[in-house]
Formats: C-alpha cells, structure tokens, sequence
C-alpha cells in the first residue's frame, strides 16, 4: 500500500495547447499556439474542479497542540497520501479537503488561508509506521501510515521518538551548513549559503524565476538500519506550482535520489548559459577598446548612409522600420541613446549636404519636366484653358513650385514656336548650344545628360526631338575637351575618405573574430566546468547509496565501484 | 460660406516640404488611424491617450527639424505651425527651461 507516491519521471506534461521551446539563450519556454502567448514559465493546466482552498482555522496554528477538538482526522491536517491525488494541486497540504465535503460547519468561511503545505518528513525511530511532517509554518504533525491519519496533538507514546529525531535533526543541519559552504564555495562562488535556513546551495539563488528552482538536500540518517530519508528544504517562498511533487512527502528511495540529482544536473546546465549571455556582453565591451570611439560612430554612419536612410525622418521611423538591425554596424555602438546621438549628428551633417548641393543645382529644376511635358503634348490645335483643363491630373501640371501664369506663359510661348519654319528652330537652337560655357557643355559631355541651362530652355524643345538629338551629337563632336580644373584634390580626398571606411571595416571585422573566439573559448570552458560537475554529482550519488546492510556494505560496494572506474 | 479653395489655386508651401512630407503623411496617417481606433473597453480618462502621443510626436519632430537641427527654413516652420503640423503652444513650453519634455498642455 505505501508505495513510493513520488511518480516524477517527466515533469507534468503541458496543457492543452502548449508547447515547449528552446530560445537561442538556452531558456526554454512555452508558447500557446492558440491564444499567442509565450511565458518562461512552465504554464499549469487550470485544475478540473476548481477546489476552493481548505478553510484553515487559524486557532489552531497557536493551538495546535492542546486546541484540537477531536483527534480524528479530519479535524486537523488529513493526510491520505496514496490514490486521493490531494496533492497533485501543490498549492497546500489541505485543499482536498473541502471538495469532499469533510468540515460542513463552523469551517467554512471561503476565503483564502494560508497555504500551509508540508515541508519535509522524518520517520519517527522507534515507530516506523509514524511519520513527524513539519509544514512550512513551522507546525508539524504526525502521520500514521498504516491508517491513513494524521494528528496534530502528538501522542504521548512517540514522543521520546521524536525527541530523538530532533537531537538528531539539529546536529545534522550543523554538519549540512558546513558542507554547504563547502559546496558554494565550488560552485557558485560568491553566494552563500545562509545560516538559520536549512542549507540551501548556492546554486538556487542562480537559476532564473521560470524554472522550478528548488534544491533538495538529501540527508542521510543512518539510524537502526533505516531508509534513506530525504528531506526538502524549499529554498524560495514561491508558490508552489504542479511541477513541484517532492512537497508531497513521500517516500524516497534511490531511484528518486537519483532522480533529483539528474534534475540539479540539469539545473546545473541552464545556470551558466544565462551567465554566458551576461558574460559575452561584458566582453563585447570589453573588446571595445580596438574601435575608438569616433570609429564605432563612423561605421555607424557608414550604415545610415548605406542604407538610404532619410535624413529628415524621425528617429523613431528608423526603429519601427528596423532595416539596419540586421548589420553588425549596427551593434558598432553598444548603447541606444550613442546610435541616437550619432544619428542625430548624421542626419544634420547630411542634411547640410543635401542643402547645399540643392542650392547649387536647383533653380530651373521644375521647368525641365515641364517643357519635356510640353513638347510630348503640346498642340496648336489646343488653346491654354483647354490643354490644362486636359492634362489638369498629370503631375508636372500640378507642381506647386510652378505657378500657372509661368506655365501659361511656356506654353502659349511653344505653341508660338511650333508655327516658325525648321530653319529658324534650328539657328535657335545652335545659338543656345553655342552659348554654354566649355565647362558644363563640352565634347565630354553625352547628349542624354545634357546641361539644364539646354534643357530649360524654349529653344531646346521646339525641334522634333529626333532631328534635335542628332543635331546636338554631331554639334557636341566638334566641341572641345573639359578644361583641366579641381577635381584632382577632390579625388584625392575621396581616396582617403576610402581609406578610412575601409580601416574602420577591418577594424569590426577584427572585432567580430576575436569576440567570436572568445565566445568559443567560453562555450568550452563551460562545458568542462559541466562535465566536471556531472562527474562530481555522480559520485555523490554513488555515496548516497547506502543499503540496508549499513557502512561495511557501502564500502564495499565503493570499493568494487572505484576498482571498475 | 468661405469660398472653396481648390487644391490647385492654393499657395504652394514654402521650399523644403517636400523633403518632409512622406513623414508628416505617415503621422497623418497614424493620426486618422488612432482617431478611428475603436474606444471600447479603452477607460474613459485614456480614450485620447494615443491621439496626445502622435500629436506630441509631430510636434516634436517639426520642433527638432527647425530647432536641432536646423533642416527647414522659417517659412516652412511657420507654414507648418499655420497649417496644424506642429502645435505651437507646446513647442513654446519646450523653449522653457524646466519644460523642455512637457507632453501635454491639458493636465
């Protein structure tokens, strides 16, 4: 009948819906496809029948050992371990309880008690079918196995057992605390084991919030020839969820043992891959000193102009479009506020730029497209009113930096032109080809990118632009070449500009290789430190396996062990 | 009844818009979008929560262009303040020393 209730070979499957991820960081963490949630925590299936937590009186935790009206069990803790699945909730030793209807009256004020939940189990020597439970409060009863009852007034008959087993219990923490520290002390140095608690391994305070981060000191007590005893000290106060079985007390054995350093092993193995990613990033600044600083900028810069950033857009358009995320220029700069500086910065230096090289160019701008329109549409059979109420949604006719009379005024103008004979067009328009300076318009220059001063001129568009075009080559051909002039130091300048972004690109690349090694270096020294620990674990547990026929047996079995290693 | 202007009859706006108008076009649009955005369910004192961010945004950005970093002209500023791109009473608190991340003019 009282068999080992402790069934965790797999943590509690998930509930419907859920499924389990790994992230790149090495958490896992579950993701409902169905309601596109994602949390790190191992989610719970919402129980069956919502129990309403057990009614507690709270008379009875200043009373417990005189106040307890009847002896029978259901007036206090209830503990029937096999087969009622009270514990499965994990959210209280007590909340079986009312769902059955045991306490009808006086008890049943329905609002929240404290969670009171066992915390650990001692055999009681002497009484083997009894067993001392203390609770998370501090209150303790004891439990008879064989009948399935629990009392919180314990009876006289055990408690010199229980006497014994405190004595006992108090030497033990003593010698838990020493070992402990030891532990800390190699694995986790820096975190220590704090003393009035039942030692608690370094290790806990390390694994993240998701997980169900719960250390089980085992503890061996040799006595009469007993079992193995586990006892559980919970390290942190969080509420208990499903996955947590060991609250339940339940009867250890090897296997479980077993079982529980595998887990830790596995606790083990996510800790220092959330170390890592702290580690990489500390490094990464680490690195930092092969860039300077303006460098870090200037990549950053390289990557806005590459990108075709806008430089009139707002900084929060950068963000939300996300395009330069993907570059490793990007994380050039480590912090957002520096991109935003430097952004900021780029964006008036180009700005400047942008104005200027408009200043320079811009003035007959709007007429290029606009006498281009003319010449593809323009009609002596079409009055002014007419050809703008017709080709009124055409955009060259809309644009607001022309006004409608200098519009007006092209058009009634071109029309003019059409009328003249071929002959004059074409004096006109040699006459305008002629009167360009050498330095815009030479035998350099290629006809399909010719100067604006041609093509905002009403003369370049009056001939039919087939005759025009060749006209205008052989008129280019008899040009002479581009004066020599600056752009020498221009490119001069150019090429160290280059020089430069490319210094600056090595530079990163540099940067990259070594953080990449240095990652590397990491990964392997973690898995050392893992396999170390593996190695370590398993020995304890190969101690831990203490039979029935006492120490001679144990090592014994030590010694066939260490001769097969 | 004011006379209908069109479009085409309309003073053009100053040199530079063009530069920012796809940016305003996108805050417009964000702005119609969080204007029709449905407020059920949104609590009675948040309802116009969104509609205070975009506008503070837009105000920000015309305030940065012309203040910070000097992009656009005064006419274009001025243009802008004229036609509701910006809100002028706002950018006014953020010339003040002690107001210069002021959101709201409401509260």
């Amino acid at each position: 009948m009282l068999k080992s209730t402790h069934k965790v070979t797999a943590p509690i499957p998930l509930p419907e819906g859920w499924t389990e991820h790994k992230a790149p960081t090495g958490h896992t963490y579950y993701y409902n496809a169905a309601t596109k949630q994602s949390t790190y925590t191992r989610p719970i299936a919402p129980p069956v029948a919502p129990a309403p937590i057990a009614p507690l009186d709270p008379s009875q935790s200043f009373l417990q050992y005189q106040a307890v009206g009847s002896s029978n069990p259901s007036a206090g803790p209830n503990f029937n371990f096999p087969g009622q699945g009270d514990f499965q909730g994990g959210r209280g030793g007590f909340s079986g309880q009312n769902q059955r209807g045991g306490r009808p009256g006086g008890n049943d004020r329905p609002k929240p008690q404290p969670n009171d939940k066992p915390k650990s189990r001692h055999t009681i020597p002497g009484h083997e079918d009894w067993v001392l439970v203390h609770t998370k409060y501090g209150r303790r009863f004891v439990f008879n196995k064989e009948k399935n009852q629990s009392f919180w007034r314990i009876p006289e008959k055990l408690k010199d057992g229980i006497l014994a087993l405190d004595q006992l219990r108090i030497k033990e923490k003593a010698e838990a605390l020493i070992k402990a520290d030891e532990i800390a002390s190699d694995i986790a140095p820096g975190a220590a084991a704090r003393p009035g608690l039942a030692p608690k391994p370094a290790v806990e305070e390390n694994t993240g919030a998701d997980d169900s981060s719960e250390y089980e000191e085992v503890e061996v007590t040799d006595d009469e020839g007993e079992d193995v005893e586990g006892e559980e000290s919970h390290a942190s106060k969080r509420q208990r969820t499903e996955e947590n079985l060991p609250d339940e007390p339940v009867e250890f054995n090897e296997d479980d043992i077993a079982f529980q350093l595998a887990a830790m092993g596995q606790e083990y193995g996510l800790d220092p891959g959330e170390y890592d990613d702290g580690n990489m990033e500390w490094e990464e600044g680490a690195e930092g000193e092969m860039i300077s600083d303006e460098d870090s900028a200037a990549l950053f810069k390289d990557l806005l102009n590459d990108y075709g950033i806008n430089p009139y857009s707002p900084w929060e358009k950068l963000i939300e479009e996300g395009k330069v995320f993907d570059d490793i220029r990007y994380t050039a700069l480590t912090t957002m506020k520096a991109r935003r500086e430097t952004w900021e910065e780029w964006s008036r230096e180009k700005i400047k730029v942008l104005r200027e090289s408009r200043a320079k160019e811009e003035k007959k701008d709007p007429r290029i497209p606009y006498l281009a329109f003319l010449q593809k549409n323009a009609n002596p059979k079409l009055y002014w009113p007419e050809f703008k109420r017709k080709y009124k949604k055409e955009p060259e006719m809309r644009d607001a930096s022309l006004t409608d009379k200098e519009r007006e005024k092209f058009y009634r103008e071109h029309i003019n032109r059409l009328k003249l004979p071929q002959s004059t067009l074409k004096t006109d328009l040699l006459s305008l080809l002629k009167a360009q300076p050498t330095s815009v318009f030479n035998n350099a220059t290629l006809s399909s990118h010719l100067p604006p001063s041609i093509l905002s001129d009403i003369r370049y568009i009056s001939m039919e632009p087939s005759i025009r075009d060749t006209l205008i080559e052989t008129f280019i051909t008899t040009l002479p070449p581009p004066p020599e002039s600056v752009p020498v130091e221009e490119t001069e300048e150019a090429v160290k500009e280059r020089k430069d972004k490319e210094r600056r690109r090595k530079a990163l690349e540099d940067r990259e290789r070594h953080v990449a090694e240095e990652k590397r270096r990491q990964q392997r020294d973690l898995q050392f430190g893992k396999g170390r620990l593996r190695e370590e674990e398993a020995e304890i547990a190969r101690a831990m396996n203490v039979t029935k026929k006492g120490l001679k047996d144990h090592l014994m079995a030590e010694d066939s062990g260490v001769k097969s290693n | 009844m004011p006379a209908i202007r069109h479009a085409s009859k309309r003073k053009a706006p100053p040199a530079g818009f063009s530069d920012i108008e796809d940016d305003l076009l996108i805050f417009s649009n964000k702005m119609k979008d969080a204007e029709n955005a449905t407020s059920v369910n949104v609590p009675r004192h948040a309802v116009h929560w969104p509609i205070f961010q975009i506008s503070h945004q837009r105000s920000r950005y015309v305030y940065e262009l012309y203040y910070e970093k000097e992009a656009i002209s005064k006419q274009l500023y001025d243009w802008l303040l004229k036609n509701g791109y910006a809100d002028a009473m706002l950018i006014a608190k953020w010339k003040k020393t002690g107001y210069e991340k002021v959101c709201v003019l409401l509260y």
